[in-house]
């Protein structure tokens, strides 16, 4: 049975990678993704034991996303900036951005890192991790509902810093 | 995957999030008839299903982002039993000097420097993750 499960090790080196990948979109920049997945790779280290054999990418983006909402929670407990009460409002339209046609990484890079966590995390996991609904509620604790919704207020909020 | 056996109500008369479950081809064959049938006839539903698939595309087509920092590759280099018993040495003796020396001002933590630390409190134990350790500590034995 040990000898399906990989190690730590080889877990890091073949998806280090997707995980830094991951982990910056979720975080939006370096340092902090950078301590995600360290963080992260210290939480595979514990749960290779109870890994089953199955989709790693999906396994492990519930752990580095289970990592990152622990930590947003925890700021939150101690918050610096008082967080928006309606996300709608978030995002005015970039003025005179209108006659762009195509957006620049970093553009969606910033769009994204301004969503509120939750829908910036559906969005993540959906569109850069690529998991089907089923498996972001399961990796979020939510209805599958909630996972289709979140989703698609989140990109209608991109679009909107987009425009 | 599995989608969605119908439409749930919205809270109007149009798609809205199921816009979204459409793009991502989450809706059952028959929500999925019913969706572009409403499309078909939805101008408003048919401008919105336009926006969310542009921002959708827009994610999808973002490059990976990578880390020039050496988190993966390589700070945990290759190991051996040799380099194992070398680390743990080094380790035990990076301690015993820590207790005697005073502390340097500190710095702000870094990750390396976690997974290192890691990484010796683990090849103390005799922990496989010692294979990740750093090598390049020097050590001095003797007088």
């Amino acid at each position: 049975m040990t000898g399906e499960v990989p190690t730590w090790e080889a877990v890091a080196r073949s998806h280090g990678r997707f995980l830094y990948n991951v982990a910056y979109r979720l975080t939006g920049n370096d340092d902090d993704a950078y301590d995600l997945v360290q963080e992260a790779l210290l939480r595979v280290r514990k749960g290779l034991e109870t890994y089953q054999p199955g989709s790693m990418e999906a396994w492990l983006s519930r752990i580095v996303t289970n990592v990152f909402l622990d930590e947003v929670r925890r700021k939150r407990r101690r918050p610096v900036e008082a967080l928006p009460d309606d996300p709608e409002r978030m995002l005015p339209p970039s003025p005179g951005a209108d006659e762009a046609t195509e957006s620049l990484p970093d553009d969606v890079q910033a769009a994204l890192r301004r969503l509120p966590e939750d829908f910036r995390t559906a969005v993540v996991l959906c569109d850069v991790v690529g998991l089907s609904y089923e498996e972001i509620a399961d990796a979020l604790s939510v209805p599958v509902g909630t996972v289709r919704s979140r989703i698609h207020r989140g990109r209608r909020l991109l679009r909107t810093a987009l425009q | 995957m599995s989608g969605f056996s119908r439409i749930p109500p919205g809270p109007g008369p149009h798609l809205d999030d199921v816009l979204s479950a459409y793009l991502d081809d989450e809706l059952a064959p028959a929500a999925r008839r019913e969706a572009e049938t409403h499309l078909a006839g939805c101008a408003e539903c048919r401008a919105e299903l336009d926006e969310v698939a542009g921002a959708r595309q827009a994610i999808r087509v973002l490059p990976v982002h990578a880390t020039r920092r050496p988190i993966l590759d390589q700070a945990f280099p290759a190991s051996t039993p040799r380099r194992r018993a070398l680390w743990a040495l080094a380790a035990a003796v990076a301690a015993a000097i820590a207790i005697v020396l005073p502390r340097e001002p500190e710095v702000a933590p870094s990750l390396p420097s976690l997974a290192d630390s890691h990484a010796a409190r683990a090849s103390i134990t005799g922990d496989p993750l010692t294979q990740l350790a750093p090598i390049a500590v020097p050590v001095r034995f003797g007088p």
